[in-house]
């Protein structure tokens, strides 16, 4: 009887231990899966640029820079330069009445429409719309923020 | 001889209950795994908890605050003085107007304005030019009114 008692004690170790080696292997797993899936940021990323760009032409409501001629990177302090990558990430445009400025590459414009297609392979677009005072008018301002880096983001 | 008899069949029958049980917990722990890894796999786990960075489809505070600066400054801030002289009919009138204009740009928004904290409350005044959000988030205090914007 004694012996038996030993034997079932043996046996339940055994069962534990195989019980903790899984539990083990899946925490690992999960945490394995979990921190090698590609988080993707071009959405916050692109819409902290189009932000910016608010920040920049406008002060309570009102146009405080030449919108038509705007030079967007020197007057927003903006560099698109990323060692990353040999050629621009990057799109912002600025609309205006029918005029619009722009700077970066002119090709990524195309996602800012309705694009049914999958958003993690293409690059992304924070359109932000807004009135403001132009010489004592509303104006409606359009800017258009695109954040490509796909190879980094897209899984 | 008849006891011990008993006894043996009730050991047996708590054996096979104490097996039972071993192996149901067993199912549960594999079961409870099986799900923990698998729902860290899914796709749709890692963007609902995504660190709060997916962002892009929301509207933009900064841009709708410069909207409702523009709209409190226009004329002069003749609507904010409407709002401060609590004249909301002539202030829906004039809002009205504005909020018609940004429609036509394709910019739908609700202005609303409510008593100070009390956004539960019936707005004063509400304009909406078929803005499909919720209650803005946006505000800016005039004396004892909250005055919101929210634009998609």
């Amino acid at each position: 009887m004694f012996q038996n008692k030993k034997a079932d004690e043996r046996m339940l170790s055994f069962y534990w231990m195989i019980i903790f080696v899984l539990i083990t292997i899946a925490v690992v797993a999960a945490t394995v899966m979990f921190f090698s899936k590609p988080l993707d940021v071009r959405g916050a990323e692109s819409r902290l640029l189009s932000d910016r760009i608010v920040s920049c032409i406008a002060k309570n409501g009102e146009v405080v820079v030449d919108i038509e001629g705007l030079d967007i990177l020197g007057e927003c302090d903006i560099n698109f330069e990323d060692s990353t990558y040999n050629e621009v990430q990057y799109y912002v445009e600025v609309g205006f009445e029918d005029k619009k400025g722009f700077v970066g590459d002119e090709n990524f414009e195309v996602y800012c429409g309705d694009l049914d297609s999958d958003e993690e392979t293409i690059p992304v677009c924070h359109v932000q719309k807004m009135g403001l005072l132009k010489d004592g008018e509303m104006v409606f301002v359009e800017i258009k923020a695109v954040v490509r880096k796909v190879e980094q983001n897209a899984k | 001889m008849r006891n011990n008899n008993i006894t043996k069949r009730f050991d047996k029958h708590g054996q096979v209950g104490q097996t039972m049980t071993w192996i149901v917990a067993t199912i549960v722990i594999l079961l409870i795994l099986f799900l923990f890894v698998a729902a860290v796999n899914a796709s749709w786990f890692i963007k609902q908890i995504g660190l709060g960075l997916d962002i892009k489809d929301k509207g933009s505070l900064i841009g709708d605050q410069q909207t409702l600066f523009a709209i409190l400054s226009m004329n002069n801030g003749e609507i904010k003085t409407l709002l401060e002289q609590e004249n909301f009919e002539v202030a829906e009138e004039r809002v009205d107007v504005i909020l018609e204009d940004l429609r036509i740009n394709g910019l739908e928004c609700l202005f609303s304005v409510y008593p100070k904290y009390t956004i539960a409350a019936i707005p004063k005044l509400s304009v909406d030019s078929g803005y499909s959000g919720l209650i803005p988030e946006l505000s800016v205090d005039i004396n004892d009114l909250e005055v919101r914007l929210a634009c998609e």
